[in-house]
């Protein structure tokens, strides 16, 4: 459990410092563009495969972090022990459909062999990074099932 | 079974999940992909849930997301919501209700630079309400005037549920913004309209604050300067085409560091604590992206949200009864929902509908933020009503009792837009 914490919690470090590096390349691309008429090549292109590394790192993290968007009005009223079998199905019924995903973009990964056209980088990688992203978040929803059996979650 | 009964049935345990508690993108996701996989068959579903997260993620538009995101929670986290209340209180606080329209006013300015209400909120609560209560205003205007005004972060740009609504309907993000402008600006204005209607009606709701000289007025300004600045350089950039949304996003969250930092307000800790948060709320919103592209996949397939607009176009009622439909249920759901979720939740199931009857998509993606933030702050779960509560500990059974006079100015800006579209679609015809 700790290392599946410390793993998502620097996973989200990542991406948090591709924000700053997005940031910071589309300010400079318009600066450039602007005030020393070069913009930078392939920025844009580059700007959108840095979403993929903004993202998917990041989905483990936030979901640990217990952040998750959800309509609680009803369940709130159930009795506590039916409030936490529900919860258990509705993470189980997540963990199933971010399951096939992941595995299907672990497959889909491995087919992947085009080349970005403006900088000619690898599609591949960005693929794996969004499986890796994908694989961990499934890991920190069993987390949260099985904290919520040992009964750590409190809710 | 036909597709469209798929379809209704795939909607109706969506809302089930949805009431159950589960994540709102998650179950988006897998209503998506099981009734994709009962009417296309496995291997097309397999290839959409396969190709979906990563084509929809990696475009352009996306990039302003973080971007946006990440230069609110900065200028939140450095305090300048309170210098905003500063400078306004200095202009306005001598008239009558004056500390109200200052926190309207401080509220308009604060959207101006912030793209969710959250900032406004919290800020206000513990800057204009000390300041309301000292010289004894009537609680329910304090308090309805701080949580109706909050909310104008969503309208007046840059704000992300017009980036999200443009995303997912492919809709201009900078129109959207321009079109946001004046509707902002014009629902303020009419919040101040009512704080000067109770206090005329009864001065002892609002009494004036103390005289401030011409001198202290013009130094107040000194505060507000950089909000002014960022919003020109971002707003005024995309507005002449000078940037792309993105771009725009990008230059207004480095000048926001920039003049923080230079302002001695952000220290490194405060700048770590902003990125942070920044990052968790944009993976769990893309969370919900993604599940509301599956979905839209699903009901595409589907062929009902093509049935359902057939059927009310061809409805014998007018066009603006319909809209009147739409509006209850925004106002429903946005009791149960945050305003994010109810723009993606609703977009792939709504929006075909509106565009069959004839709207324009701009104009509809400014009544849309208007209608939810009603629903933001009435029974039983308003979410900035909470929010605010949850910020200065006051009971939400007040913060609605006292947003009610504000619902009404939003219900005249509602009306208003729908009489004169012109209000919003005027700036973004002259880009």
């Amino acid at each position: 459990m700790k290392v599946l914490d410390s793993l998502s919690r620097w996973m989200g470090y990542v991406s948090s410092a591709i924000i700053i590096i997005l940031m910071l390349l589309v300010t400079a691309d318009v600066c450039g563009r602007y005030f020393l008429n070069s913009p930078i090549t392939g920025a844009s292109e580059l700007a959108r495969f840095m979403m993929i590394i903004i993202v998917f790192p990041a989905l483990a993290w936030a979901a640990l972090a217990g952040k998750h968007i959800k309509v609680d009005i009803l369940v709130e009223r159930f009795p506590r022990r039916v409030q936490a079998i529900v919860s258990r199905i509705m993470l189980l019924a997540a963990l199933g459909i971010y399951g096939i995903i992941t595995w299907r973009s672990a497959l889909y990964s491995m087919e992947v062999d085009n080349i970005t056209s403006m900088l000619r980088l690898p599609q591949s990688i960005f693929y794996w990074i969004m499986t890796v992203g994908f694989a961990v978040f499934c890991l920190s929803i069993i987390a949260l099932v099985i904290k919520s059996i040992a009964g750590v979650v409190k809710r | 079974m036909s597709p469209e009964t798929i379809g209704a049935i795939g909607l109706a345990v969506l809302i089930i999940l949805l009431f159950a508690g589960m994540w709102i993108g998650a179950a988006m996701a897998l209503i998506g992909f099981v009734g994709y996989v009962l009417i296309m068959g496995l291997e097309p579903a397999f290839s959409v849930v396969s190709m979906i997260p990563f084509t929809t993620m990696s475009t352009y538009m996306m990039t302003t997301i973080p971007l946006y995101v990440f230069m609110g929670v900065i200028l939140f986290q450095s305090g300048v919501g309170a210098d905003l209340y500063e400078t306004a209180y200095t202009w306005v606080g001598q008239l009558r209700g004056g500390l109200a329209s200052a926190t309207v006013i401080a509220c308009a300015l604060f959207a101006a630079i912030t793209g969710v209400s959250s900032p406004a909120l919290v800020t206000m609560g513990k800057v204009a309400l000390p300041a309301m209560r000292k010289y004894h205003y009537d609680d329910n205007l304090a308090l309805g005037s701080i949580a109706c005004a909050g909310g104008l972060a969503f309208l007046i740009p840059p704000s992300v549920v017009l980036i999200i609504y443009g995303v997912l309907t492919q809709t201009s993000i900078s129109k959207l913004y321009m079109a946001g402008f004046i509707p902002g600006v014009l629902l303020a204005g009419l919040f101040i309209g009512v704080i000067m209607l109770i206090t005329l009606r009864r001065p002892t709701a609002g009494p004036a604050g103390p005289k401030t000289s011409l001198k202290s007025k013009i130094i107040s300004l000194k505060l507000t300067w950089p909000t002014v600045l960022l919003f020109l350089v971002v707003l005024g950039g995309i507005y002449l085409g000078v940037f792309t949304p993105t771009e725009g996003g990008a230059v207004g969250a480095f000048g926001a560091l920039v003049i923080t930092a230079a302002m001695r307000r952000l220290s490194f800790r405060k700048f770590l604590d902003s990125l942070l948060e920044s990052t968790q709320t944009t993976a769990l919103v893309m969370l919900l992206i993604i599940g509301a592209y599956i979905l839209m996949k699903f009901l595409a397939v589907s062929q009902l949200t093509t049935l359902m607009s057939t059927f009310i176009s061809d409805l014998a009622v007018p066009n603006m009864v319909i809209f009147a439909g739409i509006v209850i249920l925004y106002i429903i759901l946005g009791m149960f929902l945050d305003i994010i979720s109810a723009v993606i939740l609703t977009i792939p199931v709504i929006f075909p509908m509106v565009m069959a009857l004839g709207f324009d998509p701009i104009w509809y993606g400014v009544m849309v933020v208007i209608l939810v933030e009603m629903g933001l702050v009435t029974p039983p779960v308003g979410m900035d009503a909470f929010m605010l509560s949850g910020a200065i500990s006051i009971p939400v059974s007040k913060i609605f009792k006292s947003v009610i006079p504000f619902l009404a100015a939003e219900v005249v800006c509602i009306i208003l837009l729908a009489a004169f579209p012109q209000i919003a679609l005027w700036l973004p015809g002259t880009m």
